[in-house]
């Protein structure tokens, strides 16, 4: 039954990944929190680790059709991998509840970000 | 270049602690950054921003299995059901109006955001 859901939550999480290109945490993490009763803390954990391959494989996906600006990626790389750590660290620090509050914050203002369509203003710096 | 580089490292912290801190990859945030700030097209954003969430997201997680935070066999269920959704995704996105679904989409993540404040 516990496998059943988290294939559903996750097909639901890919569906949107592979159709908008975000998002899988979006799903994922208040999926496992709200369905399913999972700890807060294990419940980001398990996030990033099918973040971990999934987004090994869209970006083996991209990189064979030369999507991928390598360079840029190095240069975040460091920095990102290293305040991934700290930031994991502060979050084991913290309540789940402190934890579940901010991550629905996050969720709203991605949310938000979605709906005013901040991503298509980047598109038009572009051209 | 160094500029580059220096605002790279930025782009890349604070992606990183929202990642580690929450557990969210960060596309959302990372595509318009790169695209915005370190003139990606948006055709390679995508995939950069992918490129980037791998290392984030294995070094969170890394930390979270060490800490105890893990559950293979749930992992394993949502990674099967993600990958064949991500398929099926890619496929649909075609036949799917974009806009209307990045709205519901980005309406719905509210509702939950909501939810998971008050609950």
């Amino acid at each position: 039954m516990i496998i059943a859901t988290g294939i559903g939550i996750g097909l639901l999480a890919g569906l949107l990944a592979g159709m908008l290109g975000v998002g899988g945490a979006v799903i994922l993490i208040p999926g496992m929190v709200l369905l399913m009763g999972v700890e807060q803390h294990l419940a980001q954990g398990v996030s990033l680790a099918v973040i971990t391959l999934t987004a090994l494989v869209g970006a083996i996906a991209h990189y064979r059709r030369q999507n991928v600006r390598l360079r840029v990626a190095l240069w975040i790389a460091p920095a990102a991998v290293a305040f991934s750590i700290l930031g994991a660290m502060v979050a084991d620090k913290l309540d789940a509840s402190l934890l579940r509050q901010i991550v629905g914050s996050v969720i709203i203002v991605a949310g938000l970000f979605m709906l005013t369509r901040g991503w298509r203003a980047g598109k038009r710096l572009e051209s | 270049m160094t500029r580059q580089i220096l605002i790279s490292s930025l782009i890349g912290a604070a992606a990183g602690m929202l990642a580690g801190l929450t557990g969210v990859g960060g596309g959302v945030f990372l595509v318009p950054l790169l695209v915005g700030v370190l003139a990606v097209t948006q055709h390679q954003a995508h995939g950069t921003s992918l490129a980037v969430i791998f290392p984030i997201a294995l070094a969170g997680a890394i930390t979270y299995v060490i800490r105890g935070h893990i559950d293979w066999v749930l992992a394993l269920g949502l990674a099967l059901g993600g990958l064949v959704g991500v398929v099926l995704g890619v496929r649909l996105m075609t036949r799917v109006p974009e806009r209307q679904l990045r709205w519901i989409f980005g309406a719905f993540s509210v509702f939950v955001g909501i939810c998971m404040i008050i609950a």
